[in-house]
């Protein structure tokens, strides 16, 4: 069962990958794009990180996908332009995504991760939490005071370009 | 997984009787008799009108983008649905328990936003573009404030599994309701409420479809079957924020009824049948106050829509969540 529900999710990331690269239509390949990081929200799910995945749905798929289809939205289709991109060089990035694959699976494959220990998922939340606030605590607090900066910075630039 | 099939049965009961109550509701408010044809006091317009609405052709004009048009709807409303996965039914029949519960519901529901901006992108017309546009820059601007409120729970309860959280509630009653055992929930609650009303597009909320300016928004272009999964979506909102709602702040399937010295009432009114009685009874409690809201209520500017959320309720709200975290810590020591 597990490996059916494998299957069909892999297809699913691949099918929206696919249609990100392939599609000349930039609003599909926003969607797309949804569907791929929804697809890899599912793999989170069947290797037993089951806030990855929430985290995963929560700000990919349903922040930043949709801000993206947003702002392409906002430029394009209300100035009644089509929206049409083109994909070029495609023998070159071809084999060059195939060159990279191929060096991430054999780092992947000759590195030993160690036994890994095995976490039952029952009080995850909970690790994580006092993971965030005791040992990595300089990073947690890094990333919001970063957040903050962007976040006065977009506040800032949009007052900016309506005061003129 | 027997949790989520009572709710999906009990939703699409749900709609039915909540669109006749929603059109009686709006005519005792307006005094107005409303639908009185069919059936007795009209009891079976809304079954008249979905007949009429299965029976109509599913049209897509030839300027659509077909594919996004068509799966829209399934989109919306199979993000709405998701939500239901995690919520319990009573004592015994919990939802999925996964330890993430109530973030996962926040989270998944938040996908229909993409639905609705497939719709009005697909349709090809301003005007469900602009219901699109609003109904998506609403959206996301309300689940900041209406994720801190449900924080405020998660941090007095510590727990995000909903059947935990209702289990917390359990022993006596509507003294042991969450917002009875902690007042300061009243001001989340409110929050919660408000916020909940916008998140599923309810009036005074309703920008997105407002149909003397956008002639319906968003779904402006479906109709027939499609149509009808637009609305049973909306319905759905209103009914998994009533039950979330419920299950936070009003004790969940734990009945209302205190135990009196030797008179057990309590105990009397607890159990299976009783506790779903319950839960549902306050979901539909709570669906009556949005109803009631929508006939009461005019509708809101963009403008005085965003100040409510960006400048009130998302500040209100995050002084809450310290506020509770203070509670909780007082009760801790």
């Amino acid at each position: 069962m597990i490996g059916i529900i494998h299957i069909f999710i892999s297809v699913l990331i691949l099918l929206g990958v696919s249609i990100i690269v392939l599609s000349n239509n930039i609003v599909h390949a926003a969607y797309a794009l949804a569907l791929t990081l929804v697809g890899v929200a599912g793999m989170y799910v069947l290797m037993n990180a089951e806030l990855l995945a929430v985290v995963q749905i929560l700000i990919y798929a349903g922040g930043v996908v949709i801000l993206l289809a947003f702002g392409v939205m906002l430029t394009n289709r209300l100035r009644g332009e089509k929206v049409v991109t083109d994909s070029g060089n495609k023998w070159i990035g071809a084999i060059i995504s195939i060159v990279i694959f191929l060096g991430f699976a054999y780092l992947i494959q000759s590195t030993d991760f160690g036994a890994g220990e095995i976490r039952t998922p029952s009080d995850q939340i909970q690790q994580i939490g006092i993971a965030f606030l005791t040992k990595h605590l300089l990073a947690f607090e890094l990333i919001a005071f970063i957040l903050l900066v962007a976040l006065v910075g977009a506040a800032y630039l949009a007052k900016m370009s309506s005061d003129e | 997984m027997i949790s989520f099939l009572f709710y999906l049965a009990f939703l699409l009961l749900f709609v039915i009787a909540a669109v006749y109550a929603e059109r009686k509701t709006a005519a005792f408010i307006q005094s107005r008799l409303g639908p009185m044809e069919a059936g007795p006091k009209g009891v079976l317009q809304t079954i008249a009108d979905l007949l009429k609405m299965l029976q109509k052709e599913d049209i897509s004009a030839t300027a659509v983008d077909k594919f996004p048009f068509l799966i829209a709807p399934v989109i919306v409303f199979s993000a709405v649905f998701a939500g239901y996965s995690v919520l319990p039914v009573n004592a015994g029949l919990s939802g999925s328990t996964i330890e993430s519960g109530l973030f996962l519901l926040l989270a998944i529901v938040s996908l229909d936003v993409l639905g609705i901006l497939m719709a009005g992108w697909a349709s090809n017309n301003k005007y469900s573009l602009y219901g699109a546009m609003r109904s998506v820059a609403q959206i996301v601007s309300y689940e900041i404030p209406l994720g801190l409120s449900v924080l405020s729970v998660v941090i007095i309860t510590g727990t995000l599994d909903l059947q935990k959280i209702s289990f917390l509630q359990q022993g006596n009653g509507l003294p042991d309701w969450n917002i009875v055992q902690h007042p300061l929930l009243i001001f989340s609650f409110v929050i919660f409420f408000i916020s909940g009303l916008a998140e599923s597009n309810r009036t005074p909320f309703d920008l997105p479809e407002s149909e003397s300016e956008l002639i319906g928004g968003y779904h402006t272009e479906y109709s027939g079957f499609r149509w009808g999964i637009f609305m049973l979506s909306e319905y759905g909102m209103m009914l998994l924020l009533s039950i979330l709602g419920a299950i936070l702040f009003f004790g969940g399937w734990n009945s209302p009824l205190p135990n009196i010295g030797g008179l057990k009432l309590y105990e009397l009114t607890s159990g299976m049948v009783l506790g779903t009685f319950w839960l549902l009874a306050k979901a539909l409690v709570l669906i009556f106050v949005q109803m009631w809201l929508r006939w009461t209520l005019p509708r809101l500017r963009v403008d005085q829509l965003m100040s409510l959320s960006w400048k009130y309720l998302t500040p209100i709200s995050l002084l809450m969540l310290f506020i509770c975290a203070v509670w909780k810590w007082w009760l801790m020591s």
